[in-house]
């Protein structure tokens, strides 16, 4: 079954049809929760709080085919509310280890999963959201302004001072990013 | 190791990508059934509560400002509605008729306010013995509490010519009682003037002599009309002025010394007209007067002319309370 129409089943009132649209999501949302809370039952309960909000807002979703990326947005949206509520408490722990990284050349990944790791644990959850929503979970620029509610001017500046901050230079993002701020209009 | 000495390391977007996949740790999460059940056990919004369904945004899509500025609009509008239907109220409560103060009957004594007795009533004492009251067009009475009567104006043959008095121009009696001070005229009536020479004179309650307290400061067809008692009994305010409109207040003191003109309508901006009605506050410092159909009030100087608040009590003719 195609998502348009589990996205009309479900904005029915079938819940297993709404279980078959969040599992395709599932894993990316609860990666990016974890990657911005850097805490694993942090992100449970935001991906929760993000699927819920999803489920009560269903009817009022007119296509069915951005069901994935108002998913996306719901969850950065309910990791941002967490850190507001949870604000000023520490809870920045270990993520899963990283021996059980599934990866051919273990040396160097693991070696940039360790700096990520630390770089990711120096910056804010704001501009961790700017990293996850641009890099992990491929929303343009402008996707990324519009999921935090944010000019797209904002959204530029925010992810260059976060990768300024994790001492990371992306070789190809300086050109996709000029493109991407010259056709569209900053906020 | 000082992050800012570190040099910074180059990524394409896919290894950034992929690092970042690294150190979210490759989730599987097993929670999938919770978020079934607990939609199970929620309901979903209707469908109609979505405005976007309705606008050219989508709830996907990214937030608009149309939406918010047309919430915006909404309240202002409701707070502006809000706002005139205060204004409203306020402005109904704003005209409405003056407490004329108007009591209640009082065993023993004469019910100021009760339209039954014979004749019009012109005003009463402060303890309520005593009526002034007016029969036909010419005479005027003192009505007391043990039910005797008497003609005050019958006395007064030297000025016959009030007696033509073509208007009830208007008496008041002394708080205490005493003094009666009524509006007439000086010269004789004429049947093809319509106006006549306007003076105002005082009389014993018990009657007597009556002496000429003002003339008129209009030479000629000029009219006395209203002359009202202070609460205190120390003043007298009335009106003058032509015949047929351009009525201005005056004030002086009861003995008739010291007149001085206070108001003139036409000097406020007001439309020449008529005055009716004289009254005082119980405290004596401000008089009301009624003016081509609205309820003015204004101290005693003259200043501080304004439409009559709606919780002022003034001591109009019948109310015994002043």
């Amino acid at each position: 079954m195609d998502q348009t129409s589990l996205v009309e089943r479900a904005s029915q009132g079938d819940h297993e049809a709404f279980g078959v649209l969040v599992s395709a999501h599932l894993a990316r949302i609860d990666t990016a929760a974890r990657l911005i809370l850097r805490d694993p039952d942090l992100a449970r309960d935001a991906v929760q709080d993000a699927t819920l909000r999803a489920w009560k807002n269903l009817r009022g979703l007119r296509e069915p085919s951005r069901f994935g990326p108002w998913l996306h947005r719901l969850t950065v949206n309910a990791c941002l509310d967490i850190v507001r509520k949870r604000r000023g408490q520490r809870f920045e722990v270990e993520l899963s280890p990283l021996h059980e990284l599934p990866i051919p050349d273990p040396t160097a990944r693991v070696a940039d999963a360790l700096y990520m790791e630390r770089m990711l644990a120096a910056i804010d959850p704001a501009q961790r959201a700017v990293i996850v929503l641009h890099f992990y979970l491929d929303l343009t620029l402008p996707e990324t302004a519009a999921a935090l509610g944010i000019p797209v001017g904002t959204a530029k500046s925010r992810l260059n001072r976060a990768l300024e901050a994790m001492r990371i230079r992306v070789a190809d993002e300086s050109e996709s990013a000029a493109t991407t701020t010259a056709s569209e209009p900053v906020a | 190791m000082n992050r800012s000495d570190m040099t910074p390391r180059s990524y394409s977007s896919d290894q950034l990508r992929a690092a970042l996949d690294d150190v979210g740790g490759h989730a599987r999460p097993d929670y999938l059934d919770d978020i079934v059940a607990r939609a199970g056990r929620t309901r979903q919004r209707p469908r109609w509560t979505f405005p976007e369904r309705w606008l050219s945004t989508d709830i996907a899509g990214p937030r608009q400002r149309q939406p918010r500025t047309a919430v915006l609009a909404v309240v202002l509008v409701l707070l502006a509605l809000l706002a005139l239907a205060a204004s409203a109220y306020v402005g109904s409560r704003l005209t409405r008729p003056v407490d004329l103060g108007i009591a209640e009957p009082t065993p023993g004594r004469i019910d100021c306010g009760n339209p039954d007795h014979v004749g019009a009533i012109l005003g009463c004492s402060r303890d309520g013995t005593r009526l002034l009251i007016q029969k036909g067009v010419e005479n005027l009475f003192i009505l007391d509490a043990d039910g005797s009567e008497t003609q005050v104006t019958e006395q007064l043959t030297g000025f016959d010519a009030l007696l033509g008095s073509s208007r009830p121009a208007g008496a008041t009696i002394s708080p205490d009682g005493s003094r009666i001070v009524f509006a007439g005229l000086t010269t004789k009536r004429e049947e093809w003037r319509s106006c006549h020479d306007g003076a105002l004179f005082a009389v014993a309650a018990d009657g007597g002599p009556a002496e000429l307290l003002w003339r008129s400061h209009v030479p000629q067809n000029g009219i006395v009309m209203y002359p009202t008692f202070s609460p205190d009994g120390t003043r007298i305010a009335f009106t003058d002025g032509y015949c047929d409109s351009s009525h201005s207040v005056w004030v002086m003191n009861a003995d008739g010394s010291d007149a001085h003109q206070v108001l003139v309508p036409e000097d406020i901006g007001l439309e020449a007209g008529h005055v009716h009605g004289l009254a005082w506050t119980p405290a004596g410092d401000r008089i009301a007067l009624i003016y081509e159909g609205g309820v003015y009030t204004f101290a005693t100087d003259g200043s501080d002319f304004r439409r009559a608040h709606p919780f002022e009590v003034f001591c109009w003719p019948g109310n015994k309370t002043c």
